[in-house]
């Protein structure tokens, strides 16, 4: 028997889309965030509240609906996923799996953490050591994109340390200079089971930095800013967001049979659903785990806003990247029993995001089963609730990095084991 | 030279990683120096695989040249991970690929244009 790839791209069921088609989408879905906040409040409102977003440091957890209101959040974060998106096309980067990831995460983030200028130093330290390294920049974009998690450290140096802005822009441009080489090798100790591998990388890094600010005397207090004003309002709204996913994946779908082939994937980086499965089943999953994290918020009755509305945006757009409806749910149980028999209450901020967050470990579970998810879900829990000091909320991935030590410890555990029960089985 | 070493060694681990899990009694691997490309074959001797995962395996090895993923993510290559998806990351790092079934088992052949 012979597979000819002609055989091989037909599970790829439904419509193709172009890449253009991707842009026109992808652009429609940043711009749609931008429109809506410019109709939601005034613009002299959303100007001044824009104003406060872009001068605050903006560390874990800063809620841009709290600072700057719905509508200059809304703005932001449209604006923010739409410069990774811009960035990534005008480099040739196929609009594909991984970028769709980096681009809703960037907008997710938009609306606590990231803003229009304080991401571009890190962007611009990756590039300049993709031109040390004498590599073209596209090969460490996805690297830039998702690394502007350190954004923080830009505006926190800048406005929250008061040294200004040459040196917050060094500050950023040096971290995003040491992020490559280190993605790369943290990618390593988890074996691509942590799907936010970046945000391992900087809070690795972060810590580091942490511990050098605080040797110079420049200490960092945890910011809490957490909006409940707009939850109402976000939850109709992220709704239909999310759902309008699904409408536009069963238009491009022909079929059932690539959904099904998507679910059995474990979902390990580099998972990219968009090519291997085409649009119409990646744009179905992105709706149906869109769904499942806002589900989540309803069901324990958190609250929407900017980081839970980030969370839901994350899980979308990593539901082109490796997580889907079978890989996620275990984890996000995990989360809610842990906080249950732990000391903490499912709709508090930390455990809240953790859900949302803490599917970065969906592999595990579609490697290794639910039940490794549902612990990984409830370790992860315990260990995220400490993690975001060890960097004083500079990584804006605060549940990458926790992802990434949990997958390491569980790969390793079972990596052991399988190989002592199979040399024991041998020895029998 | 030495980068091309690594990548063959590498991208060789997880070919091999894919091609033991059907436990073969024989493997033979190819490698090939060719003028303009370097081209590696692996062919086992052992039980078959099903139709459906020779298919899965060929989108794998076919996947588009994608250098944004290729710099970062073949770090992992080497590294012990879940099945087919082994191949996904070999197919990252060369231009293309092709798997059959032979009389006695499986040939995998995988090649590139040395950078």
């Amino acid at each position: 028997m012979t597979a000819s790839p002609a055989d091989a791209t037909s599970l790829a069921l439904g419509r193709e889309l172009s890449q253009r088609a991707w842009l026109i989408l992808l652009t429609l879905y940043m711009v749609v965030m931008v429109v809506f906040g410019l109709f939601y409040e005034p613009l002299p409102s959303i100007w001044s509240g824009w104003q406060r977003i872009l001068k605050t440091p903006g560390m874990l957890v800063s809620d841009y609906l709290e600072i700057g209101g719905l509508g200059a959040a809304m703005v932001n974060a449209g604006l923010v996923g739409l410069t990774g998106l811009l960035l990534a096309y005008l480099n040739g980067v196929l609009l594909s799996g991984p970028t769709i990831a980096a681009v809703f995460t960037m907008a997710g983030f938009g609306l606590f953490g990231k803003n229009v200028w304080s991401i571009w130093p890190i962007i611009l330290g990756v590039a300049l050591f993709s031109r040390v390294v004498r590599r073209p920049f596209k090969s460490y974009i996805l690297v830039a994109l998702f690394g502007t998690a350190l954004a923080p450290l830009v505006t926190q140096v800048t406005y929250g340390f008061g040294l200004g802005v040459v040196i917050g822009v060094l500050a950023g441009i040096a971290v995003g200079f040491l992020l490559p080489p280190l993605a790369v090798y943290m990618l390593r100790l988890h074996q691509g089971y942590n799907i936010y591998n970046v945000g391992l990388t900087c809070g690795f890094l972060g810590i580091f930095v942490t511990a050098l600010l605080e040797g110079a005397g420049l200490s960092t207090a945890l910011p809490f800013q957490w909006s409940v004003r707009y939850s109402r309002v976000l939850q109709l709204g992220s709704l239909v967001y999310v759902s309008s996913m699904l409408l536009a994946g069963a238009v491009l779908v022909r079929g059932l049979g690539g959904v099904r082939e998507l679910v059995g994937e474990a979902g390990t980086l580099p998972t990219d659903f968009v090519e291997l499965y085409g649009p119409g089943a990646t744009l179905l999953n992105m709706g149906l785990v869109g769904l499942m994290g806002w589900g989540y918020i309803a069901l324990v009755g958190g609250t929407y806003n900017g980081p839970t509305v980030g969370g839901v945006l994350t899980m979308v757009g990593f539901a082109a990247f490796g997580k889907h409806v079978l890989n996620v749910p275990p984890v996000m149980l995990g989360v809610y029993l842990g906080s249950r028999l732990l000391v903490w209450e499912p709709t508090q901020a930390g455990p809240l995001l953790a859900a949302l967050f803490a599917t970065t470990l969906a592999p595990l579970s579609g490697q290794f089963g639910p039940l490794v998810g549902l612990l990984a879900g409830a370790i992860h829990l315990a260990l995220v609730m400490r993690t975001a000091a060890w960097f004083a909320g500079l990584n804006l991935y605060n549940n990458g990095f926790a992802g990434g030590l949990t997958a390491t410890l569980l790969v390793s555990i079972i990596g052991w084991w399988s190989n002592w029960r199979a040399e024991h089985r041998g020895e029998g | 030279m030495l980068r091309q070493k690594q990548k063959i060694a590498s991208l060789l681990d997880e070919v091999l990683h894919y091609v033991l899990q059907t436990e073969p009694s024989k493997v033979t691997i190819e490698i090939e120096d060719l003028a303009e490309r370097v081209q590696v074959t692996v062919q086992d001797v052992g039980p078959k695989r099903s139709a459906r995962e020779y298919r899965q395996a060929e989108r794998y090895l076919n996947a588009p040249r994608r250098n944004e993923l290729k710099d970062y993510y073949s770090g992992l290559a080497g590294e012990e991970s879940c099945g087919p998806c082994n191949l996904h990351l070999v197919g990252m790092m060369v231009d293309g690929g092709h798997i059959e079934a032979t009389e006695m088992g499986t040939r995998l052949t995988v090649w590139w244009k040395p950078e």
